[in-house]
């Protein structure tokens, strides 16, 4: 089975995103936008990643 | 509170005017195409994922598990940030072969017409609730704002108005196979329309409800635990479950599979849709919470699901809350026309198709037409019955029985990727197992709300979908597994496998096809589809390769053949488009020397270089070595598989045959022209020997020699899946012959001319002798008979002298001045061949002949000067020995790169073929006895070749008068800097 380095590190990078973020979306109720702040950084790393791929990779 | 019908109806109808135009202004072409084909529409029209679910749905979703209400967009999410592992193949699948939809992909991957058929009944069963669902969200928000008004009635004209749109826009597609702008652009402007309306709620529901972000923080602060639901467990199991629910509804769900794959016109949109699809669930998914907390702030007593429509109801918008109603209309809409148009093709071709076949004097393609027309009124007809009956049913609940039925094809998107061992066989048993687990604990209690299993419902707190789910997936799974490594995998299905799988490289073999020309094609075809459909079919798939009506070449053949499969299989379906296939354009035999597809293996290396890593990389990087060394080799190589056809043939092949690669590879070699033609066929076919030896051959016109060598390629110990055939190589021995014919040539002169100078020696003494003794018996004698004897005896010796003198000068190609550096000096062509003119011009013969010198005077050559003007003196005597009064004898000059050639030319009749081997050989002349000794020319050759020149003659030059004649002398160009570091060094 083949599956890109990049889309295996990306999968790793969230979890931990994931593991590391869950104290801190439920630190407090006031920051209830956080889950958001998380969800965009994740988007924009797969954006960054998308960036560098070999126009004839899939 | 309550809002007026009209209002409702008018805003609703007005929209929905907008999508029409849209799609019809799209559809005439009155959009710019820049607009429409750019990604950020394809990337907006996937936002048909924002439906009622996540419209109204997750709001209660919120309001029971907080955070986890975002398990729906990160699924969705999830499967587009992912697009390499599972989107971005089933892209590049359902592009190649032209498959449709999920149903046809199945159908081709285990090929099975039972995967098809039941992947189209699951799918039905589990659309039909997910358009209920749209149907009951529309129904009960509308009864919500107007209570008292006919709903049914409303859903009905909202069914009508569907089934109108889908029908215009989805399913007027003759071919089947075309892509729908005017519905991409108008779901596109629908994501824009609902995205613009629930962001705008949500800053409603935080700057009018709350007063701001800091208020809205303070609320949140003095809340209860519970009330805002954000201290529920964020990742908690139920939902990882539903993360994989959406997750495998982005791949699978009719709606997005047919917006994902079947509208994508460039796969580099879906690279932008991996991250712009999820930026667009983000924005659609942050104004839940405040809406909910909006909801719970006004105390609102509407349906927590809707409470998107209490907030401005409760503030008294009445144009909020139209807005609001109609945006809950837009995400009902692209959906249901979506799936229904996906359905219909479907149900088309795996469930119509198989039992009823168009007969062939009709219009297939408005035969096709008309039938998916009907089908798009039938499913939504059908829809609005399950509407009725469910009725007052939870829509949540509507939408689980939906995704849950959706998700039983992971395990079959998974294996179809990555696990070439499964096969239909479990599939479908994998498959009906995980349906019957979903409708006995899913389906019936939620219809009958009895428990038929002692688990997974309960009266009072309702179905666990957590468990539905999970065990009717696991089912599935385990199914799959053990009945696809208990059950046999026929070869067609393997061969399958390996087209979809991602990890394998091999590729099915070639074999012989019975049909050979296109022609023949359509013949065959027309028996199944009718002579206007094949040869329109036909036609397309030539025009789709690029290949032309006369091609006959077998490669190109079997192309052909996969293309039209592929084309029919966008308008029937893949098991239908190979059945048809494989009965009217069946292959020779079932061959087990059938030889891999070659060429098939190299164009996937070639076109997905990026995909190999590893060793993987390193091995195809060794291959395009060991290729490059084949292509780059100085000897002509051929391949010629065991099914004769040519595999390969090298550069070198090419230029010495004329014949390019991309004509002959995947040709039988009795397509090649003649000489060639002949020469391999007897070749190959001769099995004593394996060499060929200076095979002479004329090829345009001039005759050229080749050598061939042939091997046969056997399989390696343990290798069976190694192509073998023959290897043929060819040796073009033209110039190695050129060059040994002269060779022998000059070692022919050089031993007559060693012969010419030891008879000179030896009949130079006593002629010299008899000279003496004549000029004694002239002298001393006073006899004037005797003297005159004596006197002619003396004139005669003299003649006999000057011919040993030139025999002599001939073998010593000078007098005593061969290879003398002292006599080398730079000499201007122009003064010497001027001044060869001038003695020649001082004989009588030349009186009535016109010498032109064109000779440039800037052209040296460092040589013997006399030596040279000899070489010059000797030819133009020739030309003006031959050439008749009046006519004239040029001299040229040219130089290519560092040569020099004298060109002298005469209108003189010529040489003939025949004896220009000769000319240059001693004492052979054409001249009348005593006018030629036959030594000009030898002596002229000897000097040329001394000076490091050569020479050669064309004659006749005039091929129509059959006169003339050119001798072209070549010598090196003077290059005074080179000499003179030559010197110093």
């Amino acid at each position: 089975m083949y599956i890109q380095r990049s889309m295996l590190l990306l999968f790793i990078l969230i979890y931990l995103a994931l593991l590391a973020g869950m104290d801190w979306i439920n630190a407090t109720s006031a920051g209830w936008y956080r889950p958001y702040l998380l969800a965009l950084g994740i988007i924009a790393l797969s954006a960054w990643l998308q960036h560098f791929r070999e126009p004839d990779e899939y | 509170m309550s809002i007026e019908p009209a209002a409702l109806i008018l805003m609703a109808g007005l929209y929905l005017s907008c999508i029409f135009g849209l799609a019809y202004a799209t559809e005439k072409n009155l959009l710019p195409e820049r607009l429409i084909k750019h990604p950020v529409i394809y990337v907006l029209s996937l936002g048909i994922a924002i439906n009622t679910w996540s419209f109204y749905t997750s709001i209660g979703a919120a309001s029971v598990r907080g955070y986890g209400y975002l398990a729906y967009y990160m699924g969705y999410s999830a499967a587009f940030i992912f697009a390499p592992v599972f989107l971005e193949p089933i892209l590049h699948i359902t592009r190649t072969y032209q498959l449709s939809s999920m149903a046809d992909l199945f159908a081709f991957r285990f090929r099975s017409p039972w995967a098809g058929t039941l992947t189209t009944i699951v799918l039905l069963l589990c659309i039909i609730p997910l358009i209920t669902l749209q149907m009951l969200a529309v129904g009960q928000s509308f009864a919500i704002l107007a209570p008292g008004t006919d709903v049914h009635l409303l859903t009905l004209a909202f069914c009508v108005v569907i089934t109108l749109f889908t029908v215009m826009f989805g399913g007027s597609d003759k071919s089947g196979r075309d892509k729908h702008e005017g519905i991409v652009v108008a779901i596109a402007f629908e994501s824009v329309f609902k995205l613009s309306i629930l962001i705008g709620l949500g800053l409603y529901a935080i700057y009018v409800v709350f007063g701001g972000f800091g208020s809205l923080d303070q609320w949140l602060l003095e809340q209860a635990s519970g009330v805002t639901r954000l201290d529920e467990p964020f990742m908690a199991n139920s939902t990882n479950l539903v993360i994989l629910l959406f997750f495998t509804a982005a791949i699978a769900m009719p709606y997005m599979f047919h917006m994902v794959f079947r509208e994508n016109s460039n796969p580099e949109n879906l690279k932008i849709a991996s991250w712009g699809f999820p930026l667009l669930l983000l924005l659609a998914s942050l104004p839940a919470l405040p809406v909910l907390w909006s909801s719970i702030y006004l105390d609102s007593d509407i349906a927590v699901e809707y409470s998107v429509l209490a907030i401005t109801l409760f503030k008294g918008s009445n144009l909020g809350t139209i807005l609001v109603f109609t945006g809950g209309v837009a995400a009902a809409f692209g959906i249901t026309a979506i799936s229904t148009m996906a359905l219909s093709n479907m149900c088309l071709n795996h469930l119509i198709l198989p039992v009823q076949k168009p007969d062939t004097r009709v219009n297939l393609y408005r035969w096709l037409l008309l039938r998916r027309r009907l089908l798009i009124t039938a499913i939504i007809l059908v829809s609005y019955f399950s509407f009725l009956l469910a009725e007052g049913s939870n829509i949540t609940d509507v939408g689980y029985i939906s995704f849950i039925a959706c998700v039983q094809f992971l395990p079959g998107i998974i294996s179809l990727l990555y696990w070439p061992i499964a096969n239909g066989k479990g599939f479908v048993a994998g498959l009906l197992a995980g349906v019957t687990v979903w409708f006995m604990l899913g389906l019936i209690p939620m219809f009958t709300r009895l428990a038929i299993f002692p688990i997974g419902f309960n009266p009072a707190t309702g179905i666990d979908w957590n468990l539905v789910a999970s065990l009717s997936l696991v089912t599935n799974m385990l199914v799959l597994l053990l009945v696809s490594r208990l059950s046999t995998t026929c070869e067609e299905e393997r061969a399958a496998a390996e087209m979809c799988a991602m990890n394998t490289l091999r590729r099915p073999r070639r074999l012989g096809l019975i049909v050979k020309t296109p022609r023949e094609f359509i013949d065959r075809l027309s028996v199944s589809l009718g002579k206007a459909t094949a040869k329109r079919e036909v036609l397309q798939a030539l025009k789709d390769l690029g290949i032309d009506e006369n091609e006959t070449r077998p490669y190109t053949i079997q192309q052909l053949r996969g293309q039209i499969e592929a084309n029919l299989s966008g308008l029937l379906g893949p098991t239908i488009s190979h059945q048809i296939i494989d009965r009217f354009l069946p292959y020779e035999m079932i061959s087990e020397h059938a030889s891999l597809d070659i060429s098939f293996i190299e164009s996937r290396l070639e076109a997905y270089p990026g995909n190999l890593s590893g060793v993987a990389a390193d091995l195809d990087n060794l291959r395009r070595y060991h290729r490059q060394i084949l292509q780059n080799l100085p000897m002509g190589v051929c391949s010629i598989g065991n099914n004769s056809e040519i595999s390969l043939w090298n550069g070198a092949m090419e230029k010495l045959t004329e014949v390019p690669s991309s004509f002959i590879v995947g040709a039988y070699p009795t397509s090649l022209p003649q000489p060639w033609k002949s020469l391999f066929l007897a070749f190959i076919e001769d099995n004593d020997s394996t060499h060929v030896y200076k095979k002479s051959i004329t090829l345009g016109g001039r005759q050229r020699w080749v050598s061939l060598h042939k091997a046969a390629i056997e399989k390696p110990h343990g290798i069976t899946t190694l192509n073998d055939g023959l290897v043929l190589v060819a040796e073009d021995l033209t110039e190695t012959e050129l060059l040994e014919a002269e060779l022998t040539h000059s070692e022919r002169l050089a031993s007559i001319g060693r012969l010419a100078a030891g008879v000179a020696h030896e009949i130079g003494n006593p002629i010299t002798g008899i000279a003496c003794l004549a000029q004694n018996i002239r002298d001393e004698t006073h006899d004037s008979e005797l003297r005159l004897m004596a006197q002619q005896i003396i004139e005669q010796t003299q003649r006999t002298s000057r011919i040993v003198q030139s025999l002599v000068g001939f073998s010593h190609s000078g007098p005593n001045r061969r290879g003398d550096q002292e006599f080398m000096s730079p000499v201007s062509i122009l003064e010497c061949t001027e001044e060869a003119i001038q003695l020649i011009s001082l004989n009588q013969k030349s009186k009535d002949i016109r010498y032109q010198n064109h000779c440039s005077s800037m052209v040296q050559v460092f040589t013997d000067k006399q030596r040279l003007q000899q070489i010059f003196v000797n030819l133009l005597t020739n030309a003006r020995d031959a050439s008749r009064p009046g006519d004239s004898v040029s001299v040229t000059d040219s130089i290519n790169n560092d040569r020099i050639s004298i060109i002298i030319s005469d209108q003189g009749e010529g040489i003939p073929v025949e004896i220009q081997d000769r000319i240059f050989e001693p004492f052979f002349t054409t001249k009348e006895p005593g006018k030629g000794t036959g030594l000009g020319l030898s002596l002229v050759y000897s000097i040329t070749e001394d000076l490091g020149g050569s020479i050669r003659i064309e004659s006749p030059t005039d091929r129509v008068s059959k006169r003339g004649t050119r001798v072209i002398v070549t010598f090196p160009c003077y290059d005074a800097g080179h000499l003179d570091n030559a010197k110093i060094g």
